[in-house]
């Protein structure tokens, strides 16, 4: 059974665009850290790099959950390069 | 990391990418405008709350992402005079002060979210939720607070309380206080030893258990600090002079009890290699 540290709500993370990575403060000085696609895959594990402590993440899974539809790769253009190769 | 002089000059060091202190990884004099004596300073996660003597003047300096700072959101620095203050106290994301009057002002929304699931469906009080210092509901006379990381707040003033407290220190999660006496009593989160105290069944006094681990609402003396002339918290671990030797207790992940492992120590302990040093009691603290 894991052990939190803590559980901490998504609001209280602050958000870097550039890491695309949500950060909280760990009591070692370092952060806990999720990134965006973690999130949107039902993740709810924050780590620190610096120390063993976990955090849960509270946020609403439905919000994240990543909405793309990967298209079907189309047969029709396959056949065609299969007859010019 | 910010410090106050005898003679009231503040000095600070660490990281300034949020406006907290100067890049640098010595302690520098920062100088106030308009003011020529700091009284007292507390740190956050990533802002500064200084105590002036300038009228009772308090400044802010850094990150106002939780309105830490007391302002609307968009002003990142500023030192706009407050009210005449006694005390003030930063926790992570948001602070107090205390007035000569005895009231006390909060603002941070720190703990908000936290407060708006505890509370729920009762809305959260409006000093959990300000940006802006809002007045909190306390009674009696206050002049002095103190608070955790987490939201743990101590208020004293004169005859509040039986035993008189002369020294207050937080951790993120818990509190450890002096009295007039020289007891010492601690509360808060315990699941890292760092209040100090037995955990025998027969004197377990745990009232909470959560996930995140158990914790004293109530202050339980720690008898083997009877009489500590110094205490000092770290986030989640304490440090003190106990009879001129300097002892440690709580979380050790990092090796900051200073004892050479790395686990937890539940109760105070004498660091190994200051076994033979005794601390210069006439030395300023």
């Amino acid at each position: 059974m894991t052990v939190f540290h803590d559980e901490v709500e998504i609001e209280d993370f602050e958000y870097d665009d550039e890491t695309e990575t949500y950060y909280f403060p760990c009591p070692c000085g370092d952060r806990f850290a999720i990134t965006k696609e973690d999130l949107e895959n039902g993740e709810e594990v924050a780590t620190c790099p610096s120390c063993s402590l976990i955090v849960k993440v509270i946020y609403d899974k439905e919000q994240f959950m990543c909405g793309e539809v990967i298209e079907a790769p189309k047969t029709s253009e396959n056949k065609l390069e299969l007859a010019q190769s | 990391m910010s410090l106050s002089s005898e003679s009231g000059e503040l000095l600070m060091c660490g990281q300034n990418h949020k406006g907290q202190s100067q890049e640098v990884i010595t302690f520098q004099p920062c100088p106030l405008p308009g003011c020529s004596r700091v009284q007292q300073v507390s740190c956050g996660w990533d802002f500064s709350v200084i105590n002036s003597d300038c009228d009772g003047q308090v400044l802010v300096c850094s990150s106002n992402a939780f309105g830490q700072l007391g302002f609307s959101p968009g002003i990142t620095h500023s030192a706009e005079p407050f009210h005449p203050v006694t005390s003030v106290a930063a926790g992570l994301r948001h602070a107090l002060a205390s007035t000569a009057s005895g009231c006390v002002y909060q603002w941070g929304t720190g703990l908000s979210s936290h407060a708006k699931r505890m509370l729920s469906p009762h809305p959260v009080p409006a000093h959990l939720s300000s940006k802006e210092p809002c007045l909190v509901p306390v009674a009696g006379s206050t002049h002095c607070v103190c608070l955790t990381v987490k939201g743990d707040v101590f208020l004293w003033g004169s005859n509040k309380h039986d035993q008189r407290v002369t020294d207050v220190h937080s951790g993120w999660t818990h509190l450890v206080v002096k009295t007039e006496s020289g007891r010492v009593f601690t509360w808060g989160r315990a699941n890292y030893g760092q209040l100090g105290q037995i955990n025998q069944s027969t004197e377990k006094e745990y009232d909470i258990s959560t996930s995140s681990g158990q914790s004293i609402s109530r202050p339980v003396e720690v008898k083997a600090l009877f009489g500590a002339t110094q205490i000092a918290c770290g986030s989640e671990h304490n440090l003190a002079v106990v009879g001129g030797r300097i002892v440690s207790w709580g979380w050790n992940e990092h090796k900051m009890c200073g004892d050479g492992s790395l686990c937890d120590i539940p109760q105070p302990q004498p660091i190994p290699c200051f076994r033979d040093i005794t601390s210069n009691e006439d030395s300023t603290s």
